[in-house]
């Protein structure tokens, strides 16, 4: 089985051009996690992107691990710098990201943040785990809003522990500098991530800044991996505060809202160093077709991913095949145009853009147990 | 003496034009227009309608005034772009008049790119807001995503009605666009007398958020002539008198780059080729898809094996509009009978004629 780092079926849709929303979204059995490393994979394995994006090319061998350093800049324009990612993710840990990563498009990700090209944000781990070594991780909500916040404790921690695959389990919840390690990748104790402590907007949008400000690239793509998790959790009431444009009564409950995190991410995604976005979210059934009777939970997330799907250009969403199950098919995967698309836009580099085939489609694909993918055409699998 | 068709037509398109155009001079045809968009409406969604009209508006040198909730990209057409998004609704007002004021005198469309957030935080505030921008030299552009389910209203706005009925009520012209392949898969559902597909979330699948119109069928409708291209409009204006005009239109949008067309280019070059004669909006009776027989690519696939593909034939399954009117008119034997029993229920009555061999014998049976 071909297992090329990025499908040449999926090429168009990878590089993103500028100031674009991709919204990916899964469901259970169909998860968005390799598409996000596709992303990943295009954003920073710049080697001979520019030939395979015209579908020239597609390099076959996911073995050789090390991009080639000076290749040409990517995600729709070749303004010759390269592209560095911030990668977000409330649903998996850096370990997660980390193994992937080089198993299945052969990316060394704490190489790439030693260069300053890629930077992680955990945006779970420290308000749900214990903090072990250092005490300042989650004081926030539990200060402000202790019995809301004390329930919430308990749940994901047994589910997260069995996931990592990696022994080194010293998750710093502390902010670590970034660059300074001495050795190469392999002890995590050093690993360049940053760890969200407290679910409230507005530090999340002050550690994305200030993460921002460390990269060395002017181009940064963002992966936002399941943000919708924070509709769940209760904001600090000090911090929402803060957020000048909410003064609604719903602020005061210190509930993030759907408005919330749509006006954090507008803001994000308007911040001059941010190129070009790729949102994750569950899209399925409970999620977005709220029940009869709907509670506030519902009926947010509902407005949530409806309202980035209105923002998005494109949609690329999975799930699971209609007939069932399959042994050579995970999932079906639907390229279509979100509401944000538009002929109109001021988009110079919309050149290479057209070039590619990114037409309304949908297609299958197959996620080896390597990790690497096939995406085909349906019927023309095999 | 023109036809009532012919009427309409020219009356209509004229209305929609002044609708769509803005046109400097004059009185504006329609000071709030509210454009309903949802997910499902597939590639005509509301923002093709807004980018077409703001070309529009290029061309009469109206003054663009773009206030965007949820905009990233500034378009291209726009003279003033405002983000609205995280802004109190105070200040976004002061600024949306400091915007409008800068150039008094010449006529100004406000755009106004989503509603919805404004529905979600403060609908109460949300009439006064709008009524305090239109004047009469401004218009306003309001986008509502229908799909959007409006979350966790405030305690005290329990009490005032839902954002969408309110901005419907404030509204003077309301056009809900849809797309063409998706209005002709409904119509083909429709003569066939079977449920009509749905797009999008309300396909009821878990995880599809979109629909697709189908493979191919962009391209077979696009390769269908300058009309290709376009939106289907369904149009609800209202007059100074209160009347209401409901129509449904084909408005032609002029060719973005579309990158599925220059993709289907290799399939169909002709399709490309278009001549910007046709740029003016129809009746979509008119529309020679919409009026055709039915034998033109239907969208769902689903539909497309039975309808699309009837098992080859030498003949002709299919009725033309004509055929199926007489059809219908045809009135079958004795349905008569049937009507003068007053809706049946009431027993039947012996329709017989006496033929010559008959012998009728007065005492056994009276009729």
């Amino acid at each position: 089985m071909p297992s090329s780092r990025i499908p040449p079926l999926l090429e168009p849709y990878v590089y993103p051009p500028k100031d674009s929303l991709y919204l990916l979204t899964g469901v259970l059995n169909a998860t968005t996690n390799w598409l996000v490393l596709r992303y990943l994979c295009a954003a920073l394995h710049d080697g001979g992107a520019q030939n395979s994006r015209r579908g020239v090319k597609s390099e076959e061998n996911a073995g050789d691990a090390i991009p080639e350093p000076g290749g040409r800049g990517t995600l729709g324009d070749g303004d010759g710098e390269k592209t560095a990612v911030v990668l977000v993710s409330w649903m998996r840990d850096f370990d997660f990201w980390r193994v992937e990563a080089r198993r299945a498009v052969g990316l060394d990700l704490p190489k790439f943040s030693e260069n300053g090209r890629f930077a992680f944000i955990d945006g779970l781990s420290c308000f749900f785990s214990p903090p072990k070594p250092a005490p300042p991780a989650s004081p926030s909500p539990s200060a402000a809003n202790p019995a809301s916040a004390q329930p919430l404790r308990r749940g994901p921690i047994p589910l997260r522990q069995p996931s990592t695959l990696s022994p080194n389990r010293a998750i710093p919840p502390q902010t670590m500098p970034m660059p300074l390690s001495t050795s190469q990748a392999d002890p995590p104790s050093k690993v360049p991530f940053q760890a969200l402590e407290s679910a409230s907007l507005h530090a999340l949008e002050a550690l994305i800044q200030s993460t921002l400000s460390k990269l060395s690239s002017q181009k940064v793509f963002l992966i936002l991996d399941h943000p919708s998790l924070l509709l769940t959790l209760p904001s600090t009431a000090s911090s929402s505060h803060k957020q000048s444009s909410i003064n609604t009564p719903l602020a005061s409950l210190a509930i993030t809202t759907s408005q919330h995190l749509l006006t954090t991410i507008l803001s994000l995604r308007t911040h001059p160093q941010i190129h070009s976005t790729v949102i994750t979210t569950p899209a399925d059934s409970p999620f977005l077709h709220p029940s009869t009777q709907p509670t506030p939970l519902e009926t947010e997330n509902a407005a949530f991913i409806t309202s980035l799907a209105h923002q998005a250009d494109w949609l690329l969403s999975c799930r699971g095949l209609d007939t069932g199950w399959a042994k050579d098919v995970s999932g079906v995967l639907r390229l279509g145009r979100g509401g944000g698309w538009d002929g109109c836009c001021d988009s110079g580099e919309d050149e290479d853009w057209e070039n590619g085939m990114a037409v309304e489609k949908e297609v299958l694909y197959y996620v080896g147990g390597d990790g690497g993918c096939k995406v085909f055409e349906r019927g023309g699998g095999g | 003496m023109p036809s009532p068709l012919q009427h309409r037509r020219s009356h209509n398109l004229l209305l929609l034009s002044k609708i769509l155009s803005h046109p400097r001079e004059g009185v504006a045809a329609s000071p709030f227009t509210l454009v309903l968009d949802s997910l499902a409406q597939g590639r005509g969604g509301g923002r093709s309608l807004v980018g077409e009209i703001v070309g529009r508006c290029k061309a009469s040198k109206t003054r663009v005034v773009f206030i965007s909730f949820e905009t990233v990209r500034r378009w291209k057409d726009v003279d003033v772009f405002i983000q609205a998004w995280g802004k109190d609704v105070d200040a976004l007002e002061k600024e949306i008049h400091a915007a409008v004021e800068q150039q008094r005198s010449s006529r100004t469309l406000l755009i106004i790119d989503t509603l919805n957030p404004l529905a979600t935080t403060s609908p109460a505030l949300l009439p006064h807001f709008l009524s305090s921008l239109i004047t009469p030299s401004v218009s306003v552009l309001a986008t509502y995503h229908l799909d959007i389910p409006i979350c966790s209203l405030p305690p005290t706005d329990h009490y005032i009605p839902p954002p969408l009925q309110t901005l419907k009520y404030l509204a003077t012209t309301l056009l809900t666009p849809h797309s063409l392949p998706r209005v002709l898969a409904r119509k083909a559902a429709r003569e066939r007398s079977v449920a009509e597909p749905v797009w999008g979330l309300e396909e009821g699948r878990e995880g599809v958020i979109v629909g697709l119109d189908g493979g191919g069928v962009g391209e077979s409708v696009g390769a269908g002539g300058d009309l290709g291209q376009g939106v289907v409009l369904e149009m609800e204006h209202r007059r100074k008198s209160g009347r209401g005009v409901r129509e449904v239109f084909f408005v032609p949008l002029s060719p973005p780059p579309t990158p599925s067309h220059t993709t289907s280019t290799s399939s169909s070059p002709s399709s490309t080729k278009k001549s910007p004669k046709s740029r003016e909006p129809i009746l979509l009776d008119d529309h020679p898809l919409y009026n055709s027989s039915p034998p033109f690519p239907t969208s769902s696939s689903s539909l497309t094996t039975t309808a699309n593909d009837p098992a080859p034939a030498t003949f002709n399954l299919s009725l033309t509009e004509k055929q199926r009117r007489d059809r219908e008119g045809v009135v079958l034997p004795y349905f008569d009978a049937q009507d003068e029993m007053g809706g049946g229920g009431e027993g039947g009555r012996i329709l017989y004629e006496m033929g010559r061999e008959d012998d009728f014998d007065e005492e056994e049976d009276e009729i």
